[in-house]
């Protein structure tokens, strides 16, 4: 413990370096701002800043990375609660319960509840990662192709079974997202797949496009619709700013459970950010007493995928740190950052650049702190976007999911794509298929994909491989019961209901 | 009624995608490799998928919930400024690489603000002067995405 406090210190005196304050900050505006706008994730961002790396000492490198990569968190949060778009993947899944909360005029809780959250999933994540990190590395490593593939299956069952009022629907919805995983060239074999000979989808359909087709588009068309209609949806005041205390209390629970689900799915090589929230979200509707209150403006939804996709941030870290093992490609890209700089990730990277490690643990603090307090007063800032008449809010939005599509790829087809995806969004809407299902099952398809095939290679084409492992075992049992579940529920609950009438 | 038959209509809609799906996966040329499942497996897999769920949809379309969706004609008429603002953004592509980014943006949000009922003169104009000028200055310039500056003006 001595000697934990011992390199700590150590991390603070690089962390706290003005130059390195000072390059924290940066990261964590840049990050912000990135999360905010729709379109640029994590990925973008740090290639954006790769070119200022050079000649930079690592540890500010790292430091600059890390701060950006909180901050697009903190920030994807925002417009998933004011105006239904997702600014990132993990932010997917707030959209659920932070829209309907700013729909309800409580946009400025959900905000700050979500700021809170995600300062308290990151303060208590990097101390787990201070404690845990090499064994926890190391039971990641336990987990082989075929526990791969059923924590896909229990993420994906998890987000079906709680989105949406009809089970046929959501599953049609998540195997839609499935199917457009599989367009792009085959990684296994080459071969090329449902690209109908456009090069431009050999790489696949991004994620991006179909986020903001599915979401900012579709919304858009929505309310264009129901403003002409006379049916206006959204909230006419701002309403409160900040967060009652009751509220706080009511998703400290949720924070916390958040927080360690989170860290762990984090320290998954794969699984990241966007399947933690979900998992998240998930438990915490599970273990409510009135479940029926989710997906109606309900704070634990914000607060528990919030601060599960910023615990999954610092468990992120952990196989890249103690294993030179990047978990997600935003940390293989800061893995090739460190690499560009010199510095040779792995299990002997905490004793030959000590103030790489301790100053980028200690700089997650630092960062941490930054962010809430730029946030905090950011809620009351962010609130007033709802004060835009509408007339004027959705074309900057469409204008904005425009540039976010075309700025990142340069392909019109993707613009196209874009547009197509708002149409199916725009009739999913109409007709209660939900939409969070069909991002995941585009976000995971690929990684599931690709782990049964490599399960199988090793099992000689045998299936039995995903029962006979243990863990995997437990992982398909659990996804069964999460699609099950509710519907068990109901009918105990009935079950209740009827017998003492008899 | 309309809501399920419309769901009905819907799963017929799924299941002829399904099966052009399908079809896809087995016209897939699969490479003799250690590979037990080859690219066509897990596709067809999915297709075969959605041709159940689309079944099952079509033999018990779930009750519809409180708000049911405006179905048929009323539906299509409710969409005429929503499908306004789509021509918006498709005429934005079609231009914006011949235009340049600027002036296609500029002529787009000028659109699309009328469509939601702004006044063209002078608001709308100045609105969609000065979210131009910031997205460009925002997106090209700070954050330094390449932005298409138009083959009119000799640009690429």
């Amino acid at each position: 413990m001595e000697e934990l406090l011992g390199h700590m210190a150590y991390g603070f005196s690089v962390a706290l370096a003005p130059v390195n304050v000072g390059y924290a900050l940066l990261g964590a505006l840049v990050g912000t701002l990135i999360g905010v706008l729709p379109g640029i994730g994590p990925v973008s961002g740090i290639a954006i800043l790769i070119p200022i790396l050079y000649g930079m000492p690592p540890a500010s490198a790292m430091i600059l990375l890390t701060g950006l990569y909180y901050g697009t968190m903190y920030g994807g949060s925002t417009t998933s609660i004011l105006v239904n778009v997702p600014g990132e993947a993990s932010s997917v899944v707030t959209t659920l319960d932070g829209y309907q909360m700013a729909l309800q005029g409580r946009a400025g809780p959900a905000l700050a509840i979500a700021a809170i959250g995600s300062f308290i999933a990151g303060t208590v994540s990097i101390v787990f990662m201070m404690l845990f990190s090499l064994p926890l590395a190391r039971l990641a490593l336990k987990f082989g192709p075929a526990e791969y593939f059923s924590l896909m299956v229990l993420g994906l069952s998890s987000v079906t079974s709680l989105a949406g009022a009809s089970l046929t629907k959501a599953l049609i919805s998540t195997v839609f997202g499935l199917m457009l995983a599989t367009v792009g060239v085959d990684l296994s074999t080459g071969t090329a797949r449902y690209t109908f000979n456009l090069p431009q989808l050999l790489d696949g359909i991004s994620f991006i496009v179909a986020a903001i087709g599915l979401f900012a588009v579709s919304e858009v068309l929505l309310a264009i619709e129901e403003i002409h209609a006379g049916e206006r949806r959204r909230a006419l005041t701002v309403g409160r700013i900040w967060l009652s205390w009751r509220e706080f209390k009511e998703s400290l629970g949720a924070i916390l459970r958040g927080t360690g689900i989170g860290f762990y799915i984090g320290v998954l090589p794969a699984a990241g950010a966007t399947i933690a929230s979900f998992m998240a979200y998930n438990v915490e509707k599970r273990l409510a007493k009135d479940p029926e209150a989710f997906g109606r403006g309900d704070i634990r939804g914000v607060a528990s995928p919030e601060s599960a996709n910023n615990a999954a941030v610092v468990g992120n870290m952990v196989p890249l740190l103690s294993l030179g093992i990047p978990g997600s490609s935003t940390t293989a890209l800061m893995l090739g950052a460190l690499m560009m700089l010199g510095v040779q990730p792995g299990p002997l990277l905490f004793q030959k650049h000590p103030d790489v490690t301790w100053g980028l643990i200690a700089s997650m603090y630092v960062s941490n702190t930054m962010l809430l307090i730029l946030n905090l007063p950011l809620v009351g800032l962010w609130v007033r976007i709802l004060d835009i008449p509408e007339r004027i809010l959705y074309p900057l939005i469409l204008a904005i999911s425009v540039i976010g599509v075309y700025g990142v790829s340069n392909s019109l087809l993707d613009l196209y794509l874009g547009i197509g995806f708002g149409l199916v969004g725009y009739y999913m809407r109409r007709h209660d298929y939900p939409l969070a299902p069909a991002v995941l099952g585009l976000v995971l398809g690929g990684i599931m994909e690709q782990s049964l095939r490599q399960a199988l290679v090793l099992s000689d084409g045998s299936y039995w491989t995903l029962m006979n492992r243990p863990l995997s075992l437990v992982l398909l049992i659990l996804a069964a019961c999460s699609l099950v579940a509710p519907y068990l529920i109901t009918a105990f609950r009935r079950l209740r209901v009827v017998a003492p009438a008899a | 009624m309309k809501a399920i038959a419309h769901d009905r209509a819907a799963a017929l809609a799924i299941l002829a995608g399904a099966v052009a799906y399908l079809v896809g996966a087995r016209r897939l040329v699969s490479p003799a490799m250690a590979d037990p499942l080859g690219p066509t497996a897990f596709p067809t897999l999915l297709g075969g998928s959605l041709t159940l769920l689309a079944v099952l949809l079509l033999l018990f379309p779930p009750a519809p919930p409180g708000g049911a969706a405006p179905a048929g004609g009323k539906g299509l008429v409710r969409f005429g400024r929503s499908g306004l603002a789509i021509a918006l953004l498709v005429g934005n592509t079609l231009t914006m690489e011949w235009l340049g980014y600027p002036l296609s943006t500029f002529a787009f949000l000028l659109g699309a603000l009328a469509v939601l009922g702004e006044k063209p003169w002078p608001r709308g104009l100045l609105f969609s002067l000065s979210f131009t000028a910031a997205l460009y200055l925002l997106f090209g310039r700070v954050l330094h995405l390449t932005l298409p500056v138009g083959t009119l003006f000799g640009g690429r």
